[in-house]
């Protein structure tokens, strides 16, 4: 039973080695999606190329039926994948930050680093200011401690366990949250997007 | 260039029929979540031992004679040494497997209930050094691999080491741990 690392053994050499090769197709996949460029991501925010919200949903729900499935019929433990513990009220804090920084600079983390990986100056700077800020963040940590604890949720949050209703379920919610998405994105860019020739 | 509509209907179509395949799932008939303890047996012990693996700490509480010792484990008594701090220093990274030898899980599970929020994996091989010696030490029916494992574990073969490679020992149980937490991170983004 998954996941792979520890039906297989690996060590921590081969898990690094692992998330590296996987970072590197994933990062491949977006720079083919044109997410390395930050004009391209930037449109999303006019409405006018909503490409990054049907290639991320996408992302999120492929990756979404496989866990659920491979889960369900005993191919994997999910109580052995980490999650990442949730503080509620920095990590809302931190996603409106996120969102301002993406809007202004026109890349996310990880696309930024894919914009590093074609050269693009603009990239560089993203990543340089986002150094910067982790960097300052670790200075001024004693002084946000208390905020960046609020809000714990538990090392374990999921929709199912809050909800409690099963995980399907929560899923198929997802799904719907996506084609409701999709289905909108596509009216957007009709209206605002250019027209193609 | 546009996606083709026979192609972003499809697509869609397909969203729908998995969305409501998860909705009748139900939940998932694995092992609960929170349950502390899992045994294993104590062959497979051995064998991890002999393979060398580093992904787990083993706590020896059979009180065994020092011939019989297992060779890597932590000499320890359950109810002098062992607290649930104690357990989770042993275990070093979380996502360790921390095997005891010797204890039953009814012995084991107040140590190891604490430890499981903090994505440890506590594993009992019950039985104490007699249950150990015969099923592993001193086999009676053995097959020759187990036999050189068994004269591995005692020191008294060298060349045991070549019985690393024990495909052919019956299973005892199957052994898990939890994922290590280096490679949590954020969203995909």
């Amino acid at each position: 039973m998954g996941p792979l690392s520890i039906a297989l053994e690996w060590s921590s050499s081969s898990e690094f080695l692992g998330a590296f090769l996987v970072g590197i197709a994933f990062g491949f996949f977006l720079e083919q999606g044109g997410f390395g460029n930050a004009r391209k991501l930037a449109l999303t925010f006019y409405f006018r190329d909503m490409t990054v919200v049907k290639v991320m949903f996408t992302a999120i729900v492929v990756a979404m039926i496989g866990s659920l499935l491979l889960s369900h019929y005993g191919y994997l433990d999910m109580d052995a994948v980490w999650l990442n513990p949730t503080y509620l009220w920095s990590g809302l804090f931190g996603a409106v930050l996120m969102g301002f920084g993406f809007a202004i600079g026109g890349y996310c983390p990880g696309t930024a680093v894919v914009g590093c990986a074609t050269l693009k100056t603009d990239a560089f700077f993203n990543i340089g200011g986002a150094l910067l800020g982790m960097l300052f963040f670790g200075e001024i940590y004693p002084l946000v401690e208390k905020f960046y604890l609020s809000g714990h949720l538990g090392d374990r949050a999921t929709l199912p366990a809050f909800f409690g209703i099963s995980p399907g379920v929560v899923g198929a919610g997802v799904i719907v949250m996506a084609l409701v998405l999709f289905i909108g994105s596509e009216a957007l860019e009709a209206k605002f997007g250019k027209k193609e020739q | 260039m546009k996606t083709p509509a026979v192609i972003r209907n499809s697509y869609y179509a397909l969203l729908v029929l998995f969305a409501v395949w998860l909705a009748l799932l139900g939940q998932p008939s694995r092992a609960p979540a929170d349950r502390p303890l899992a045994p294993i047996g104590a062959i497979d012990l051995a064998r991890m031992m002999v393979e060398g693996r580093r992904n787990f700490s083993v706590i020896d509480l059979t009180g065994s004679p020092e011939e019989f010792h297992l060779k890597g484990a932590l000499k320890a008594d359950l109810a002098r040494d062992l607290t649930p701090q104690v357990l989770e220093f042993v275990g070093g990274n979380r996502g360790q497997a921390i095997i005891l030898v010797g204890a039953s899980e009814a012995q084991v599970r107040p140590l190891a209930a604490p430890l499981v929020k903090k994505r440890f994996r506590v594993l009992a091989v019950p039985g104490g050094i007699g249950e150990w010696k015969s099923q592993v030490l001193e086999p009676a029916n053995g097959s020759p691999e187990l036999m050189a494992l068994s004269r591995y574990l005692q020191g008294k073969s060298a060349e045991g080491a070549a019985a690393a490679t024990l495909q052919q020992v019956p299973p005892g149980g199957k052994v898990q741990r939890r994922a290590r937490p280096s490679t949590g991170g954020g969203g995909g983004c």
